[in-house]
């Protein structure tokens, strides 16, 4: 879970401490060529730090990313450097992220799978730079999560239940927890098309269903610099990140993030729930609705599966329905605020903050909607966020794998789609 | 003397057909299935009617229409007409001359998907007693409440619109809640597109049936061949004649087959004969085995006519389990059995007219035994692994090999000629040789090896 208020103290204090550095060094500077004016400008920062700050919370992590990116670029051998390595008109690829697991949806880029133990390690250095904490532990739990429907981790419990048979071997990676799971998670009566057996086992052939943390994939569009527009995409099944940097601007949308299973326990006995933040906050927004409010924000239509998904990259999004957000209470707002972090806040603190800040100058004209109930333990529920910039489905949805509910939500931003969403403009 | 030219010519010519072949083979539509939790429509159209089979979830026609039913089944069938009423509500279908009239005939529970589903029949019939040019589908049911719902509407077949296929029915179209009326262009020009279609169909059931063209090959590796007391021995000195021979009890087979499948066919198809899946391919891999037999070893000397015709009965049955899925009227039925079998006939004249100039030639060679004696293995081991793969109801052990041949018909075939250019390499069986054949021989090997 992400909160606004700790992040902006952190930011305030880090920003003055940044100020005060960045002009201390400017002054170590111009000491060595004049050491006559070295008094007055130190005066002159300590006066000016409150503008300091004004100019850090323009600042991005760009750099970081940039050097992070360089150093995992380094590991690479030519054949997966033309893998990771596309143009950033390469909008086929860049929109190419799904839902679906990989073998029904292969993703663009290099696989961790096919990545040395000295190549992942600056790989998540590189996402822990992108990320905030709070983002990168998502990012992982959710490949973890895969890692249990693949029948990688022996797991005690799914769903809060115990689940003893689901305990399996990691021999050969073909321990099929998904049909030996326990009563809160019974073997699948559905399938996405595909039998509940193309798992666990096998799952790697014929273009049948493939889970895994191994399965997930990274790649660069157009040239990592500080100075021109590159996006860093990453994901595989239940999670696809574009983050986008032009200089200082950086973005993280689209961003899909779902889970399933929603909970599990590790035969270590801990327990992990991915996407704890994300449903905390939108049960508590869709809870706190009057029935008069949730009258008015009702859509008129019912949705089942997020719209804009995968592919829905031409820049039509549905009609504005619901209530604006700037008619419901503080309270209200600030559970909206909250739901947005939860999206935005994959990102460094710095960067969430400037557009969250942004969002929420927009309430005026940002509506909230639903469709089929208002609660996170309900397979109808449908939230909706949609502003002149914010769009943010969440939708509890029937289980694939296990007989029980399971999430999949989307962050995107009307202009900042892939760092600039008019590529798309047809 | 023209002869070796001829066939060259011939082995061109054949080429030629067989690239004929292989173009419309692959004129064949691709399988299509519809996700989880989606709707699907499936079309059947007649001459004065269309069937309509709705398939729809359960949990998503709750949602939809504010209903309850339990979807762990059983609710579907009591609340028929509830979902009958539902369905007319929401559904029409128009061809040239207006809209047709549609009656709820059955609803059903299934499962499709692994999910609970209510399958609907409808049937639409058109007053004038005529089905006429485009037709048009309005629909929404679900889809007017559900806004991520999606209907995958697909043709199981139309023959006057030349729509007749054994695989999966092609998709048409994916509709939704913005997208809830959808036009099936009409072009065919009615019997003329489904009897071309159809003679596709029995052309694509050979070329893509190596079960089929295996018991074919069996019984014309020993046509040019005689059958002296309990073995096979060459027929004459004369490749001429033992050629004619070969061409005429080839001809013989094939024509006393045809008979055979085309009667059960016809039985079959309208529903007079029906026979399990599993018999059918059991009796078929029977007959392989038996042919293998009959190659190594000649079983029915004189009756090799009524048994080519019995086998005949045995394969046309399997045939016709393609034709009945097309559920067709009466008269286009028979039309469909007739023009099926026309397709059949072309394809194994194919066959016939590919390997038997090759065969009689090689068959002059003593190397041609050891040859017989390996087809006929092939034939004896694949339909005995097919025959235990049908009733322990798995893959053929062999069926890696056999996917490959069928998915290879050129190298196939490329190979069989190899082979039997290689066989006829070998020293002469006959006892008198002439010079002058000899190096006739020579020539054809070259130009079959060149093919």
């Amino acid at each position: 879970m992400i909160t606004i208020r700790p992040a902006v103290r952190r930011l305030l204090a880090s920003g003055a401490l940044l100020g005060l550095a960045a002009t201390l060094a400017a002054c170590g500077a111009d000491g060595a060529e004049s050491t006559s004016s070295a008094t007055t400008s130190t005066a002159s920062s300590a006066a000016s730090s409150a503008v300091a700050v004004e100019a850090a919370a323009e600042e991005s992590n760009t750099a970081e990313v940039v050097a992070a990116a360089e150093a995992f670029l380094a590991t690479l051998d030519e054949e997966q450097l033309a893998l990771v390595q596309l143009s950033y008109d390469d909008l086929e690829d860049k929109a190419n992220w799904s839902n679906l697991p990989n073998g029904q949806v292969d993703r663009p880029g290099l696989s961790r799978g096919d990545m040395t133990d000295e190549q992942l390690a600056a790989l998540d250095a590189l996402l822990q730079a992108m990320l905030s904490d709070e983002g990168y532990e998502e990012v992982v739990e959710v490949m973890q999560a895969d890692d249990v429907l693949a029948g990688n981790i022996d797991t005690t419990a799914l769903y809060g239940d115990a689940a003893e048979d689901a305990t399996n071997t990691t021999d050969g990676g073909m321990g099929g927890a998904p049909t030996d799971a326990g009563d809160g998670a019974t073997p699948p009566d559905m399938g996405d098309g595909a039998a509940p057996a193309d798992m666990g086992d096998g799952g790697m052939a014929g273009g049948g269903l493939e889970y895994g943390s191994d399965i997930y994939f990274i790649a660069f569009y157009g040239e990592v610099s500080t100075s021109s527009a590159f996006e860093i995409q990453y994901g595989g099944h239940h999670l696809a990140l574009s983050a986008a940097y032009a200089g200082d601007t950086v973005t993280v949308a689209p961003y899909f993030a779902g889970i399933e299973p929603q909970t599990w326990t590790t035969a270590d006995g801990d327990s992990y729930e991915p996407l704890a933040g994300k449903k905390a906050a939108a049960g508590a927004l869709m809870g706190s609705l009057t029935d008069e409010q949730a009258a008015e924000s009702e859509l008129s239509m019912v949705y089942n599966a997020v719209v804009m998904g995968p592919g829905a990259d031409d820049g039509s999004y549905p009609d504005d329905e619901g209530v604006l957000v700037s008619d419901l209470s503080d309270e209200q707002q600030q559970l909206v605020t909250d739901l947005i972090a939860e999206y935005v806040g994959v990102l460094d603190e710095a960067e969430a903050e400037e557009i969250i800040d942004t969002y929420v100058a927009q309430y005026g004209e940002t509506y909230l909607s639903w469709s089929g109930a208002l609660s996170t333990d309900d397979g109808s529920t449908y939230l909706r966020l949609s502003g002149p910039q914010v769009w943010i489905e969440f939708d509890m949805e029937n289980g694939i794998v296990y007989d029980a509910l399971h999430i999949h939500s989307v962050y995107r931003d009307k202009l900042y789609d892939y760092g600039d969403a008019t590529q798309y403009a047809s | 003397m023209k002869r070796p030219a001829s066939l060259a010519g011939l082995v061109r010519a054949l080429a030629a057909v067989l690239v004929a072949c292989g173009l419309l083979a692959a004129g064949a539509g691709a399988a299509q299935a519809h996700p989880a939790e989606t709707s699907a429509v499936l079309m059947t159209v007649h001459e004065d009617s269309v069937d309509l089979e709705l398939q729809v979830p359960v949990r998503q026609y709750d949602q939809a229409a504010d209903a309850a039913l339990d979807v762990d089944g059983g609710d579907v069938e009591e609340h028929a007409e509830e979902l009958a009423a539902y369905t007319l509500a929401r559904l029409g279908l128009a061809d040239a001359d207006g809209a047709l009239d549609l009656v709820v005939a059955s609803v059903t529970e299934a499962t499709v998907n692994d999910l609970p589903t209510a399958v609907i029949e409808v049937v639409a019939t058109a007053p004038d007693g005529s089905v006429d040019g485009d037709l048009t589908l309005d629909y929404s049911l679900l889809i007017d409440r559900i806004a991520t719902h999606e209907v995958y509407v697909s043709m199981v077949s139309d023959w006057a619109d030349g729509t007749v296929t054994d695989e999966e029915p092609a998709l048409l179209a994916v509709m939704d809640w913005e997208h809830t009326s959808y036009v099936v262009d009409r072009d065919g020009t009615g019997w003329a597109s489904g009897v071309a279609a159809t003679i596709r169909l029995g052309i694509d059931h050979i070329a893509a049936g190596p079960d089929h063209v295996l018991f074919l090959i069996l019984l014309l590796v020993p046509a040019p061949l005689l059958a002296r007391g309990r073995r096979w021995t060459v027929a004459t000195d004369d490749a001429r004649a033992d050629g004619r021979r070969a061409l005429r009890r080839a001809g013989l087979l094939v024509s006393c087959f045809t008979v055979g499948h085309t009667a059960s066919l016809a039985l079959v198809s309208t529903g007079l004969l029906s026979l399990p899946t599993v018999v059918t391919e059991s009796l078929v891999a029977g007959t392989i085995i038996v042919a293998g037999v009959h190659a190594l070893l000649p079983l029915a000397r004189r009756g090799e006519a009524w048994t080519a015709g019995a086998f005949g009965v045995v394969h046309g049955t399997a045939f016709a389990t393609t034709l009945v899925a097309l559920d067709l009227s009466p008269g286009a039925l028979a039309a469909a059995i007739l023009s099926f079998n026309v397709g059949v006939e072309l394809a194994q004249l194919v066959v016939v007219v590919a390997l038997l100039p090759a065969l009689v030639w090689a068959s002059r060679s003593t190397w041609y035994g050891t040859f017989r004696w390996g087809i006929a293995g092939v034939g004896v081991l694949a339909g005995a692994t097919w025959l235990a793969a049908v009733i322990a109801g798995r893959d053929s052990v062999l069926s890696g090999g056999v996917d490959w041949v069928v998915a290879h018909p050129w190298q196939s075939y490329a190979i069989a000629l190899a082979v039997l250019a290689g066989v006829a390499m070998g020293p002469r069986a006959a006892r008198r040789v002439g010079s002058r054949r000899d190096a006739d021989r020579m020539r054809i090997v070259a130009d079959a090896g060149g093919a």
